[in-house]
């Protein structure tokens, strides 16, 4: 750092030299200590599975004729060859569904997290970098959002504007963004009175580009984990209303939605409840498999 | 931190273990419905307490009531407990007929005008409230007109016009002209009889039910269950409560209260999951209660919006859609389909003229109608899980004729401003009520647009035939207006009838003397022990 | 320290202004009349009328919050739209059922996930350790509305050992306890550990054992006290987890809690009482975080000296 500092020749170059290095190694180094661990692999390895399954799904079945259509005569049919994982109670093969719900559940979870984290990370980099009376006023705001329970807070929402995808999207984007606006604003705070940001403020950079270049580069860390533990919070919110009946309407598929609608069934077609459940389950393991990974590779303390 | 084996070895035997959980309680289930010993439940049963106990009956139900008060709310579950705690002037019978109750005698007196409009009504002596007092007919004029200040049940207070006393036990009711809905809104649980006292008092009636009902209010413990106990002064010794203590247990899902009544939690569930039919009529220990109801059904369109002002529109809809589906889908089988207009079971009900399932006759209809059938379009709104399913087979059906429809789900409030205000192009709607007059005057009465008569109908003629039932109180001429009422909307094809449901009930058969009228009543206190 | 306490007392108020406001005006957006969700399909639009004047809906939102808040203020929540009782009246019918369920839920998942996180620390890097990891993880994974399911259909329906609704007696709660338990288990275990490492690894322990102290009697008398407040303070965090899942649980079990009747409310459009239900919850939720802070005060030197 000293170097830098005192290098008056081109000391922006040679700053950018330095960061994109530190990044690169940081990086590497991250990836290095992911990799050993393998139970993180393994969450990887999953959720790739998932997304690939759910990208391919379209391919696999055609929606309108295997995940929406009822088959009546074919209604409530137990685990087969036919249907590995039986039928529901409007004959519809419980698999395809299953695997369209991971779309479902992928696109809703990821796209949430994507806004909420934009939206957060906004306000937590204003609110760290300017401090004062703005932090004030911003973190307030969010202390309130924090006061209430995160899936209480989505329902409440979902339930003033109506049950609709889009809704439970607005939802959930708005219960996730305290959180990030925390932690950026955290990592802001930290990074804001580092050396290399004093010097590049010295030589005249703007706000802007300080916070381009250095700020968002070192608050990557904590966002990628909180950003992969969000993605299961989400689902599994998403999983939760749905099943309350407040979140994905039918007839597009859902995993909580369907547990809800095989509840009834639960008694004779127990078979109904097993499948989507475990579909929740081994999604929302394999992130958190994967999250707790990333924190360790992140954070090697806490190992 | 793990060893990639042993993670995947425990991984696999976990889930081994969930799915041999649930493989286990799956077999077990079908060896034992299939052989129909002893279920797992009752063999298991520990809390066999309730169920031996003659004492008490232990009821379950999926909604709570709103309240306890008689005229505070229009809750079908706050009318069966209200039946326990009140009675009314008349009440209805198992065929939905008002019979005298409280009342002893009436007669009928001719106005000025010759209009069959005063009512001469005289009480049964010597009857009993829950807190001692003896019924005049003081309180009688009391309950009705503090059941006018209600707004939740203004459709069943306007009848009442004016009351009279005559002496302690006679006294006159003056409807506007001759009324045939007088006898049915007297029977209807917010025209139950309190005490003038304690109404003048401003008693707390959701509190403290004070009714002359078979059964006194002891506690309610909110969300859990209701408790009520004999009232030992009953007036009518033919219907006087036979069973000590009832519990009124409130169980929301379906399932559980299946399963409460195999294990002998509870002695009678009032709505039967239909799911779960078959094996409870499999069951000896568990007798099963089906009657059609007199709920109709239905998928509306807004006759206001194009093309369904088209009558051939209309008709073609109507025989397109496959009935008997529907029922297997959204009711598990539990129903019957629509064969007219109007209820089955009620007075003036006709199947003529109209257009059952008949994929060519829709066809034939679309033809003649001329034009483009994927030009329409038909958003069928659904409020809960039961429309939605019938919502799904309609749109498949509608399909075949050329029609696309879309479904959309919405919560009951928002489905009821935006169906009163016709924003809309269709939906899956019903209509309870218990005699044809109040049925037709709500769903099809011009002067109803924008409340409850959503198909937007204004039919002169048909208004005419409403009014004039409304106003004959001889039932055989009654019946022939309301046949001629029946017949003209048949023709019309205004909405789509599909399925009046069964109400199912179910309960130990170790109990007597239940049954279930098409409208949902029960009479807790005709039941017995065996 | 009393200054501190104070402060945080008065830092509530705000918030719970804040909360009510911003919950009144989302659950006023909604769409959907809730006079006609009260009388139903078959009212006449003079009934609707009447009932709308009677609950004051006629007025600007404003005055509606005005006048709301002040009520609050004199502890009334309002009357529901439904039934027609005191909201607050009909929350404290429900908040013993809520909180005997997270009190178990919580007592289940303290006393089984402090043991697994101390054995997992005490037993570092053996498949003991990854075993009781991986239960805890699978905890955090799992919905509480399945694993409730499961339970349900596993140990009432197929065993029968236990009621499948309601709140009739202590039997009713264990269900739905573990279930609840289940998910702040994974998380209480796994914070226990971390900090019992860290703890392990400091000198004064190192120093003991190198006395000859028994391993045992290190990890019970000197390294517990420490890890524990960690512990407890993921603990008390989790009772916002707990609020939010209880919703789910007991919609699955039937019992008669805040949670459902919230739900039911929803359903209802009945306003008055999904605000008292939100502000009851956001309430327990403050004053737990606040005791919790408490506590750490109390034991966290740092934050001591900064009010004495």
């Amino acid at each position: 750092m000293d170097g830098i500092i005192h290098n008056n020749k081109k000391p922006t170059d040679a700053l950018k030299i330095k960061q994109k290095y530190k990044k690169q190694s940081q990086l590497k180094e991250i990836w290095f200590r992911l990799k050993k661990n393998k139970t993180s692999v393994l969450g990887l390895i999953i959720i790739l599975i998932i997304i690939s399954l759910a990208i391919a799904s379209g391919f696999i079945y055609d929606y309108d004729e295997d995940v929406i259509n009822q088959n009546i005569s074919e209604r409530l049919q137990s685990p087969s060859l036919d249907h590995p994982f039986g039928t529901d109670e409007l004959g519809r093969d419980i698999l395809a569904r299953i695997i369209y719900g991971s779309r479902t559940s992928l696109s809703i979870g990821f796209t949430t997290v994507v806004i909420s984290l934009i939206s957060g990370g906004i306000l937590g980099a204003i609110s760290g970098f300017y401090g004062g009376r703005i932090d004030n006023v911003i973190m307030r705001i969010m202390d309130i959002f924090l006061a209430i329970p995160g899936t209480l807070f989505a329902i409440t929402i979902v339930a003033a504007l109506g049950t609709s995808t889009i809704n439970l999207m607005i939802a959930l984007s708005i219960s996730g963004v305290p959180r990030f606006a925390r932690i950026v604003r955290s990592s802001v705070m930290t990074v804001k009175d580092v050396e290399f940001v004093e010097a590049a403020r010295a030589i005249g950079a703007n706000n802007l580009r300080i916070i381009i270049q250095h700020v968002i580069p070192n608050s990557l860390a904590p966002v990628i984990v909180q950003t992969t533990l969000q993605v299961a919070t989400i689902i599994l919110t998403i999983a939760g209303l749905s099943f309350l009946g407040l979140g994905v309407s039918a007839p597009q598929p859902e995993w909580g939605a369907m547990l809800s609608s095989a509840r009834a069934y639960m008694r004779e077609y127990s078979y109904m409840t097993l499948f989507p459940g475990l579909a929740i389950m081994i999604t929302i393991l394999a992130l958190n498999l994967l999250g707790d990974g990333l924190r360790d590779a992140l954070d090697p303390r806490l190992k | 931190m793990f060893k990639t084996k042993r993670s995947l070895l425990i991984m696999l035997v976990i889930l081994a273990m969930v799915l041999s959980v649930v493989g286990c309680s799956n077999s077990n289930n079908a060896q034992s419905s299939s052989s129909g010993e002893t279920t797992p439940g009752t063999s298991d049963n520990h809390i066999a307490g309730p169920a031996i106990d003659k004492d008490t009956v232990v009821i379950a139900t999926a909604d709570e009531t709103p309240s306890l008060s008689a005229a505070g709310h229009n809750a079908v579950a706050g009318d069966y407990v209200n039946k326990l705690t009140y009675n009314g002037l008349f009440r209805l019978n198992k065929d939905i007929n008002p019979v005298p109750d409280l009342v002893k005698e009436y007669t009928v007196e001719e106005d000025e005008n010759g209009e069959k409009s005063i009512w001469v009504m005289t009480l049964h002596e010597g009857v009993k409230f829950h807190d001692g007092s003896t019924l005049t007919s003081d309180d009688i004029i009391a309950s009705l007109a503090d059941a006018k200040t209600h707004p939740e049940v203004l459709t069943y207070t306007t009848s009442v016009v004016k009351t009279e006393k005559v002496d302690d036990l006679t006294f006159k009711i003056y409807t506007d002209g001759a009324s045939s809905s007088l006898l049915y809104d007297l029977s209807h649980h917010s025209n139950s009889i309190r005490p003038k006292a304690l109404i003048d008092a401003d008693n707390d009636f959701n509190a403290n039910p004070i009714g002359t009902g078979p059964y006194k209010f002891v506690e309610w413990t909110r969300g859990e269950q209701i408790k009520f106990t004999a009232h030992e002064e009953y007036f009518d010794s033919d219907r006087a409560p036979k069973i000590k203590n009832i519990v009124w247990k409130i169980i929301p899902e379906g399932s559980s209260r299946t399963i409460a009544l195999e294990s002998g939690e509870v002695d009678y569930v009032i709505e039967l999951d239909s799911t779960s039919l078959d094996s409870l009529k499999a069951n000896p220990d568990i007798s099963v209660l089906e009657v059609p109801s007199l709920s109709h059904n239905w998928l509306t369109v807004n006759n206001e919006k194009v093309p369904f002002d088209n009558l051939n529109v209309r008709k073609a809809v109507c025989s397109a859609i496959n009935r008997e589906d529907v029922i297997t889908v959204a009711l598990n089988g539990a129903g019957v389909a629509t064969e007219g207009q109007t209820p089955e079971g009620m007075l003036g009900f006709s199947s003529e003229d109209f257009d059952n399932y008949d994929v060519e006759a829709a066809k034939g209809y679309m033809d003649a109608w001329g034009g483009d059938p994927s030009t329409i379009e038909l958003d069928i709104i659904c409020s809960n899980d039961t429309k939605r399913r019938a919502g799904e087979v309609i749109q498949a059906n509608l399909k075949e004729i050329g029609i696309n429809a879309n479904l959309s789900t919405m919560d009951l409030a928002t489905y009821l401003s935006v169906t009163a205000e016709g924003n809309f192009t269709g939906f899956i709607g019903g209509y309870t009520s218990s005699n044809m007059v109040s049925f037709l005057q709500g769903v099809f009465l011009s002067s109803n647009i924008n409340a409850s008569n959503k198909t937007r109908t204004a039919n002169p003629e048909l208004d005419a035939l409403i009014n004039k039932a409304a106003k004959t109180v001889d039932q055989e001429e009654r019946r022939k207006v309301l046949e001629e009422a029946s017949i003209l909307l048949n023709k019309n094809a205004y909405q789509m009838p599909l399925y009046q449901n069964y109400m199912i009930s179910a309960h130990s058969s170790g109990l007597d003397n239940t049954f279930i009228s098409a409208n949902g009543d029960f009479a807790v206190q005709e039941w017995s022990w065996k | 320290m009393w200054k501190y306490i104070g402060k945080r007392i008065v830092y509530l108020i705000p918030v719970v202004i804040g909360v009510t406001f911003m919950v009144f005006l989302i659950m006023n957006m909604a769409p959907g009349d809730p006079v006609k969700s009260i009388l139903g399909e078959q009212a006449s639009p003079e009934a609707i009328e009447e009932l709308r004047e009677e609950l004051g809906l006629n007025d600007n939102i404003l005055i509606q919050y005005k006048n709301y808040f002040l009520g609050l203020i004199k502890g009334d929540m309002g009357i529901s739209y439904k039934s027609k009782v005191g909201v607050a009246e009909e929350i404290g019918a429900r908040l013993p059922t809520t909180a005997k369920l997270s009190v178990i839920a919580i007592a289940i998942a303290i006393s089984l996930s402090i043991p697994l996180g101390i054995i997992a620390a005490v037993k570092q890097n053996t498949w003991i350790d990854s075993l009781t990891m991986f239960v805890a993880l699978l905890g955090v994974s799992v919905p509480v509305f399945w694993l409730g399911l499961m339970l349900l259909l596993f140990f009432s329906l197929k065993l029968g050992w236990f009621p499948v609704s309601g709140a009739a007696n202590w039997k009713s709660f264990i269900l739905p306890g573990i279930a609840l338990g289940f998910l702040s288990m994974a998380s209480i275990a796994r914070v226990t550990r971390s900090s019992m490492l860290e703890v392990i690894r400091q000198d004064y322990i190192r120093t003991a054992r190198s006395k000859g102290v028994p391993y045992n009697t290190i990890i019970r008398k000197h390294a517990l006290k420490n890890a524990l407040i960690p512990t407890i303070t993921v603990a008390g965090l989790q009772i916002g987890t707990l609020l939010g899942g209880s919703v789910l649980t007991e919609t699955v079990f039937g019992l008669p809690g805040i949670g459902r009747l919230m739900i039911q409310s929803i359903q209802g459009r009945d306003l008055p009482m999904v605000l008292g239900c939100i502000i009851v919850f956001t309430v327990a939720f403050s004053i737990v975080n606040l005791i919790v802070d408490i506590i750490y005060a109390f034991v966290d030197p740092r934050i001591k000296s900064q009010y004495t």
